[in-house]
């Protein structure tokens, strides 16, 4: 490379004067990197750079005089770049693009190239003058924005997509239920509305579509019960099940309405499912069923009372010396006639507890006078065996002493029914913290361990038994609901041959076994 | 000390064996088929106690109880009321009856429960 004087920079020989000087002067204090090509040389050759472009490039003035500008490149020199540069040149026209160019470090930086000829007086292209501005910062930037909004966009686009599937699904779960549901914003507008609904309540979609919950059917629904179910639900953000709102007056009548709610929170905004059953049929048909009940129990006991009344007049009548056949006779039938009553005082149970309809009363009674009181009848029936109470447990105990008779009457008979004549009961009672705790034991069959748990099933027998101790299974089902509607638990210990003890618990406190109408 | 029963019930098979039965103890008895007789029957007869049913079609036992507890002559008259459903435990005693029985009950039960109000 030739030396330059580095104040008198120089074309070349052909142009020097002092305007020249003072030009290149100012070039070399621009902030941009300036080089000069020398068109008429072979290879466009730079003939000038100035100081920016030293430390745009990291290459000194020595280093680049006499080469092709290309070393800016580097080894990425397939870049498109390249081509409109080459056509500007030999089109001798303006030209500005950005292209990746290397320091000479190696560091890649973006060089905003502006690309200027310099003709001679007839037009041909002498000179080409290069200004370069680093816009690297810059091109990062915007690439950096670039791929971000990519992203973003990506994202938008993939929620909007699971979006979408979510509200298909939504739509097609919400179409399949035979429940009436509506989803409802956290102001209570209406965003969804089921077939169901529509057609049970006889409304059309844009009666309640993006209205608020309360002005449906012209605020029909209104009520003062169904505002203060929805004023909880929204403050507390609480689930529901199961709660009841009565003589809601719908377009269809009023109804008895079954309300569930579930929240879920989607961006930070609570919506609420709502759920809605019309009951109130099934409500009709429960109530004649219950007065089927009542009137077949009381049908059913009725004549049974004629026949127990006069078999024990007759009993009564007989003669000291009556033919001792007719005697056993007698007594036979008494007990035949006492194991109907009982089938159908339990088989009515057992309905009634299926459909949940058992209702326990709460009085408060002496559970050990009572536990005395039905081991003392059963002493006169089953006079062969021996009945023995142990312990106390509580003479004051808040509860269905009715039901709870009947548990222990039920125990008891099995008790004696499995064990052999002439041997001990066992009554145990006892307090443990807050509960009470009545035990019985009999000497009897006993319980194989497999049949622990499911005798206490609905009908179910042990069928070795039930050739030798006929019955249909329901005492054990009956008890153990009338126990745990009390709050308590009925189990069973026992070895096969060894007897068994029935043991039942009962809460002394009762409150947090209550069930309320719905859970808030 | 009760000697002299009256009972009510709509059913006369019950009413008559029943009757027949508490003879067989001593009692007096004084059978009533119809609930809507009965007020003046025990103005008339003063019985010792009432051996009552619950559900009877022209009055309900409940109704006349109640009616026997708001006069002042029959308001100390021991009530006993029966019935063939478990649940007419709470109607007796709410009613104002002195014990209940269910049906089918034994004469035992039931002369022990009269005893009782002796």
């Amino acid at each position: 490379m030739r030396q330059i004087d580095d104040n008198k920079f120089s074309f070349s020989t052909r142009t020097h004067n002092d305007e020249l000087t003072a030009l290149l002067t100012a070039l070399n204090a621009t902030k941009a990197g300036v080089v000069i090509t020398d068109c008429l040389q072979p290879d466009y050759p730079i003939v000038y750079c100035n100081k920016a472009f030293e430390t745009l490039s990291g290459y000194s003035r020595n280093e680049v005089i006499g080469h092709n500008c290309r070393f800016l490149q580097g080894n990425d020199d397939n870049q498109d770049q390249r081509t409109r540069i080459r056509e500007a040149l030999s089109a001798g026209r303006n030209c500005t693009l950005e292209i990746r160019n290397y320091k000479k470090d190696g560091t890649l930086f973006w060089n905003e190239l502006h690309l200027s000829p310099i003709k001679d007086k007839k037009g041909k292209v002498v000179h080409y003058v290069g200004v370069q501005n680093d816009v690297t910062r810059q091109k990062l930037a915007d690439q950096q924005l670039r791929i971000e909004k990519l992203k973003v966009e990506k994202q938008l686009a993939e929620q909007q997509s699971s979006l979408t599937e979510d509200e298909n699904f939504l739509t097609k779960l919400m179409e399949t239920l035979n429940d009436s549901v509506l989803i409802l914003a956290e102001n209570l507008t209406v965003t969804k509305v089921n077939t169901a609904f529509l057609n049970t309540f006889h409304i059309a979609e844009d009666e309640i579509l993006h209205r608020n919950f309360f002005e449906v059917d012209n605020g029909r629904w209104d009520v003062m019960g169904l505002r203060s179910l929805m004023d909880h639900l929204t403050t507390k953000k609480k689930n529901i099940q199961n709660y009841l709102i009565e003589d809601v007056p719908t377009r269809i009548g009023n109804k008895i309405l079954r309300f569930s709610a579930n929240f879920y929170k989607h961006q930070g905004r609570y919506s609420l499912i709502l759920t809605i059953n019309d009951i109130t049929e099934l409500r009709e048909v429960e109530r004649r069923k219950d007065d089927f009940l009542s009137v077949a129990s009381h049908e059913l006991k009725t004549p049974l009372t004629t026949i127990t009344a006069s078999l024990q007049l007759v009993q009564r009548m007989l003669h000291p010396e009556t033919d001792i056949r007719l005697k056993e006779t007698l007594n036979k039938t008494k007990t035949y006639v006492d194991r109907l009553e009982n089938l159908i005082t339990d088989l009515l149970d057992a309905s009634r507890i299926k459909t949940g309809e058992i209702e326990l009363t709460r009085q408060a009674f002496d559970l050990d006078a009572m536990i005395k009181h039905v081991a003392d009848t059963l002493k006169k029936t089953y006079p062969e065996y021996t009945l023995s109470i142990n312990g106390f447990a509580s003479n004051y105990y808040l509860g269905d002493q009715l039901r709870l008779e009947q548990v222990l009457l039920h125990l008891l008979k099995n008790a004696i029914k499995f064990s052999p004549k002439g041997s001990t009961i066992h009554i145990y009672l006892s307090r443990l913290s807050d509960f009470i705790k009545v035990a019985i034991t009999d000497y009897g069959l006993g319980v194989d361990f497999q049949y622990q748990k499911k005798i206490f099933e609905t009908f179910y027998r042990v069928d070795d038994i039930q050739k030798q101790y006929p019955g249909i299974g329901i005492g054990l089902y009956v008890s153990n609901q009338i126990i745990k509607k009390h709050g308590g638990t009925l189990w069973v210990e026992s070895s096969i041959g060894e007897g068994a003890t029935f043991s039942f618990t009962l809460p002394l406190k009762r409150n947090n076994h209550d069930k309320e109408n719905y859970d808030m | 000390m009760i000697k002299k029963i009256m009972i009510c019930d709509d059913d006369e098979g019950i009413l008559d064996i029943t009757g027949l039965l508490l003879e067989s103890y001593g009692y007096q008895v004084l059978l009533e088929p119809n609930s809507t007789l009965l007020l003046p029957r025990i103005a008339l007869e003063k019985p010792d106690l009432l051996l009552i049913d619950i559900w009877m079609p022209q009055m309900m036992g409940d109704e006349i109880v109640r009616i026997l507890r708001r006069n002042q002559e029959t308001s100390h008259l021991p009530v006993i009321m029966f019935s063939a459903s478990r649940e007419s435990k709470r109607i007796a005693s709410e009613a104002g009856a002195n014990d209940y029985i269910a049906k089918p009950f034994s004469i035992e039960d039931l002369n022990d429960k009269i005893m009782a109000l002796g």
